[in-house]
């Protein structure tokens, strides 16, 4: 009886140095940007990006906790340590390297200009003088427009906001002429509203998405977040996760996500479980 | 000997308002302090239980220095009564619980004694009656007889009274004077300053004229009415009774 | 916007109103931090030595001025510098509740000082020390006395508590957030809700508050303004 209580203490104890000696890093992201990250109907945080930190979690061996933050607040909290990777579909910029080091890119980008469908709108008349532009604070979007169009002297208004989905409400009020962000939220934007909104056009800015670390890399974090995107572009899981994410109203990706999520989470197979994200995601648009 | 001021100044600033004032109680006296607003009496009688502190003199209270730094002052307080012209009871206190406070949280008595002993002060100055009733809700008179219940409870070994009567009503002032002459006839030892000279007549052994800070005269009240040694002392008694009336 | 736009916000109110709690959680610790502490440099400011007041009046100048959003990233970021952690619940805390604390100790010094001096004179002639006239004659009044100003604060410090969202804590405007980014149509319907709880909170709050102050009141103990 003694030896099998002291068995149990010894194996209690064996789990407890084990979960002492697991890793555990903090991911900051902002989940107010589907399809990169957002909060699922049912309270998930899922996304792009969330989803491949996870991913490469599993791979390297290492735990994760997803914060959520305000978007500007995750690079100050990165380069004070509070939170180690900033994952919320960051563009790689050369003010940015220089208080933070960047990943590889692992996505390219342009800028969009999402204009009312019943406006009428050009690329060009949605940028030219007089026009009131909208877009998220501190996103590459409202920087394209400072440098671009402001500091170029074309008189246009500039207003920010908090987030992209108010922006669209100003749009729709025609309180604004065109908002300005990435592709793949103002995709988002105009499936949501049918109808409504249209992209007047695509300003090549050819920017690049890239995770990010305190400058330095203090936990030596980088090179394996570089060897778990290798391994999952060499897999496949990559582009299934890509074919998942993208283009796809997001109930249909939620409910694939829930359907799979156990494959990664509990059964540890990142491969297995993009291949099923895929498939699922489209036998459900078929639906 | 009770009490023993000696040689009391004080100071505000450039006024010097107490200029070395001496005088001394002994047990069971009454002695009624008289004299022109703003002569120091109130300063005087704020010194004796160092509300306000003396900038030089010494003050005996029976054996024990109380002026001295090495003295516990609240000890000396709990033994000295102070009744004032405003009331200052606690306004979110029941009269009965004004008259407790001190009993159980200075005395540390139990909540059942301090009642007991707070029930009989209350009752000696006619105002059982009252012992649930808020400040608010008692007359003037009311409220500075329980604001005497609660000197009274402590079991001090003297009482100052500080006008006790200038803030109340006329027709108010006889029943707080009927208490202070009845704790006077019981063998209390009181100190008054106070403008009643009916009352200094019928119930001081000794009346104390003061005037710009300094005694002037010191005697029983019949010697002082009837024969002051001092002329601004016949002045200042003439000019009052003139105000106040004599007996009351 | 349609109506079952509103529909489906509503269909959210479980997840709001799971934020509202964090909101409430917050609320309620901060306001206790900042109730004792207020209390705290009160009493400081007006019955302590010259270079403690001092130290009570710097420290309500200290908190009343920087704005709460900084405070909050301020009390988030700062310890990581002499590599302490705080977690963001109590970070928010923290903040909102020692800004809490300096408007409180405005509050408590006023009805401290309503009260009429006579009554801390008859407390020590009695033989009262200082603390014992604090505790038993100044505080019970000053304490019935702020019950007013302390609705105040309980409004504005509601509020507060939504600039949470910024050092990560997932409360109720944080949850319309997503539930807007999730569904863009859903953006005004989701603020409006929140703007209706907030709205049914404070009168909650300040009724509560109003029934204790006829419970706790005494004839002729009323602020004097």
């Amino acid at each position: 009886m003694r030896s099998r209580v002291v068995c149990l203490i010894l194996l209690a104890l064996a789990f407890g140095v084990l979960g002492i000696g697991a890793e555990k890093f903090i991911v900051g992201t902002d989940a107010t940007w589907p399809p990169f990250e957002w909060v699922s109907a049912k309270g998930h945080m899922l996304g792009f990006d969330l989803d491949v930190m996870r991913m490469i979690a599993i791979l390297e061996g290492y735990e994760i906790e997803i914060q959520n933050l305000a978007f500007d607040a995750i690079i100050p909290a990165v380069t004070l340590g509070k939170v180690d990777i900033g994952a919320s579909g960051f563009t790689i910029t050369e003010e940015r390297a220089q208080v933070v080091d960047f990943s590889s890119p692992y996505w390219t980008s342009d800028q969009t200009v999402l204009v009312r469908a019943d406006s009428g709108l050009t690329l060009e008349a949605a940028l030219s003088p007089g026009r009131k532009l909208g877009a998220q604070r501190g996103t590459t979007g409202a920087f394209w427009v400072e440098d671009n169009l402001i500091a170029k002297g074309v008189a246009v208004e500039l207003v920010l906001y908090e987030t992209y989905p108010e922006a669209i409400m100003d749009l729709l009020a025609g309180r604004l002429d065109a908002v300005i962000q990435d592709q793949a939220p103002s995709e988002q934007a105009v499936r949501q509203y049918a109808g409504k909104l249209v992209i007047a056009g695509i300003i090549k800015t050819y920017e690049e998405f890239g995770f990010l670390v305190a400058k330095g890399d203090p936990k030596g974090i980088l090179p394996r977040i570089e060897r778990g995107m290798k391994k999952l572009k060499e897999t496949g899981a990559w582009d299934n996760l890509v074919s998942a994410y993208f283009g796809n109203p997001l109930e249909v990706i939620e409910a694939a996500w829930e359907a799979c999520i156990d494959v990664l989470l509990v059964q540890k197979d990142p491969v297995a479980y993009a291949a099923c994200l895929a498939q699922k995601v489209q036998e459900l648009s078929q639906k | 000997m009770l009490l023993r001021v000696e040689d009391l100044h004080k100071r505000y600033g450039k006024d010097e308002v107490l200029k070395g004032v001496s005088f001394s109680l002994e047990k069971g006296e009454t002695k009624v302090i008289i004299g022109p607003s703003g002569t120091g009496k109130s300063t005087l009688l704020r010194c004796i239980n160092r509300l306000t502190e003396p900038d030089r003199g010494k003050i005996w209270l029976e054996d024990v220095e109380i002026t001295s730094p090495r003295v516990n002052i609240h000890r000396i307080r709990a033994q000295i009564g102070f009744v004032f012209q405003d009331f200052n009871l606690f306004t979110h206190l029941t009269a009965l619980d004004n008259v407790r406070l001190g009993l159980m949280r200075v005395k540390g008595l139990s909540k059942q004694e301090a009642t007991a002993r707070a029930m009989q002060e209350l009752a000696r100055v006619g105002l059982a009656d009252k012992a649930k009733a808020y400040p608010a809700e008692l007359s003037g008179g009311q409220q500075q007889r329980v604001s005497i219940a609660r000197a009274l409870a402590m079991d001090p070994k003297l009482i100052l009274f500080d006008e006790p009567t200038s803030a109340l009503d006329p027709e108010l002032i006889g029943e707080v004077l009927a208490v202070m002459e009845d704790l006077a006839k019981s063998g209390m030892t009181m100190l008054v300053v106070t403008h009643e000279m009916g009352f200094a007549r019928t119930v001081a052994d000794e009346i104390i004229f003061m005037e710009k800070g300094v005694i002037v005269e010191q005697g029983p009240p019949e010697q002082l009415f009837r024969n002051p040694k001092h002329p601004r002392t016949a002045e200042f008694l003439r000019r009052i009774t003139d105000l106040y009336g004599g007996e009351r | 916007m349609t109506f079952e736009h509103w529909l489906r916000t509503w269909s959210y109110l479980p997840t709001l109103l799971q934020g509202l709690s964090t909101n409430l959680a917050i609320l309620g610790a901060l306001l206790s931090l900042g109730f004792f502490v207020g209390i705290l440099i009160a009493i400081l400011e007006l019955y302590a030595p010259l270079p403690l007041r001092l130290l009570g009046a710097g420290y309500s100048w200290v908190f009343r001025s920087i704005p709460e959003i900084l405070l909050l990233l301020l009390v988030w970021l700062g310890p990581a510098r002499f590599g302490l952690s705080i977690s963001p619940f109590w970070a928010a805390v923290v903040a909102l509740g020692l800004r809490s604390s300096a408007y409180q100790a405005e509050i408590f010094r006023g009805a401290l000082q309503s009260i009429p001096s006579g009554q801390t004179l008859a407390a020590r002639a009695l033989g009262l020390s200082p603390f014992g006239t604090i505790r038993y004659v100044l505080l019970p009044q000053a304490l019935r006395l702020s019950l007013a100003g302390w609705g105040n604060e309980f409004a504005v410090v509601l509020k507060d508590t939504t600039l949470a969202y910024a050092i990560g804590v997932v409360e109720v405007l944080q949850k319309a957030r997503f539930i807007s980014s999730r569904e863009f149509p859903l953006t005004f319907p989701a603020y409006v809700t929140v703007a209706l709880l907030f709205l049914f909170l404070t009168y909650a709050g300040l009724f509560l508050l109003g029934k204790l102050e006829k419970r706790l009141r005494i004839p002729g103990l009323e602020a004097r303004r």
